[in-house]
């Protein structure tokens, strides 16, 4: 188990190991690379499109939509069946009653 | 201007600027002078990737970064307006593309596990671990390592304000500018930053017994 003390020390250690750090440079020929990408066509827009759906904000919001979507166009189709079923409920209810009061 | 119209330029030959000044030469670029953009380039390309290289601990993808820092400047140089020093815009279009690659390797891993739950193999290729810059002192190589890693794993603002001020050894007035934040909020995070970073290391220390 190593001490406090020395821990401590390693740790001071550590933090000081960034000084003196020179800057990190480039590789040789950076602006030729550099001209050579600038004279590369422009990235597809179908992939810009990919990049931004790819995002989790984005693909939440849509997935979000969908589902609302889905939400609403569900409750209007059980909302057309209940129109459409409720005069054959009320005609089944009509029967039952007619039966129940025992009226031929 | 198109890209090409703008590479096939001639350049002022014989017109070497001893001491480039900054808002000379963005006049010049914005003019569509192709020597004031090399010079640009050439005066502040390590500027950006040393930036880039400590946020983001890969040397390929800070030189692939500091190409498209270079790429937005020549594109939208007529945004620059020099409200703020020249590298001060240059700071802060590295910071965010430097975030913005660290994010979508993080979204990549994030999903990489998913897939690799139904059985693909899609292992995460974006791990600095072990990473040590190549400015650091020989003797400090090992000790340096362990201080990135834990370097790596800094909110966001605590790693470039430290990141800022210990790599490219930018001022805390600097900072405040290019991050838009008051200059006790950088000695804050600062503050929080080398915390944290204790914290860490005595956590790795005390494991290592």
């Amino acid at each position: 188990m190593k001490s406090r003390e020395h821990i401590q020390k390693e740790v001071d250690l550590t933090l000081e190991s960034l000084e003196g750090l020179k800057r990190a440079e480039t590789m040789p020929f950076f602006y030729t690379r550099l001209m050579a990408r600038l004279e590369q066509p422009e990235v597809a827009v179908w992939n810009r499109w990919m990049v931004w759906l790819a995002k989790p904000a984005v693909s939440l919001g849509i997935l979000l939509l969908f589902l609302m979507l889905n939400g609403y166009l569900l409750m209007n189709k059980y909302q057309q069946e209940d129109e459409q079923v409720t005069p054959g409920t009320e005609y089944v209810a009509q029967q039952i009653s007619y039966f129940d009061n025992g009226t031929p | 201007m198109p890209v090409k119209d703008y590479v096939n330029m001639t350049e002022t030959a014989g017109k070497a600027i001893p001491r480039p000044d900054e808002w000379h030469l963005v006049e010049r670029l914005k003019k569509g002078d192709a020597a004031a953009f090399k010079l640009i380039v050439e005066s502040r390309k390590d500027l950006v990737y040393n930036t880039a290289i400590g946020l983001l601990q890969n040397a390929e993808d800070a030189e692939d970064i500091t190409q498209e820092v270079f790429v937005k400047v020549f594109e939208s140089i007529h945004q620059f307006k020099g409200e703020s020093a020249f590298s001060t815009w240059l700071y802060k279009i590295a910071i965010t593309k430097s975030l913005e690659l660290i994010r979508s390797r993080k979204r990549k891993k994030r999903f990489a596990f998913v897939t690799s739950l139904f059985g693909e193999n899609n292992e995460p290729r974006y791990e600095p671990v072990d990473f040590v810059h190549p400015g650091v002192q020989l003797d400090n190589r090992e000790r340096a390592a362990k201080l990135f890693h834990a370097i790596s794993q800094l909110v966001d603002n605590q790693r470039i304000a430290f990141t800022l001020h210990k790599i490219e050894g930018v001022t805390y007035q600097e900072i405040a500018e290019i991050m838009g934040v008051t200059v006790s909020a950088v000695e804050s995070l600062i503050h929080r930053a080398k915390g944290n970073l204790r914290k860490t290391l005595e956590d790795y220390y005390k494991n290592q017994a």
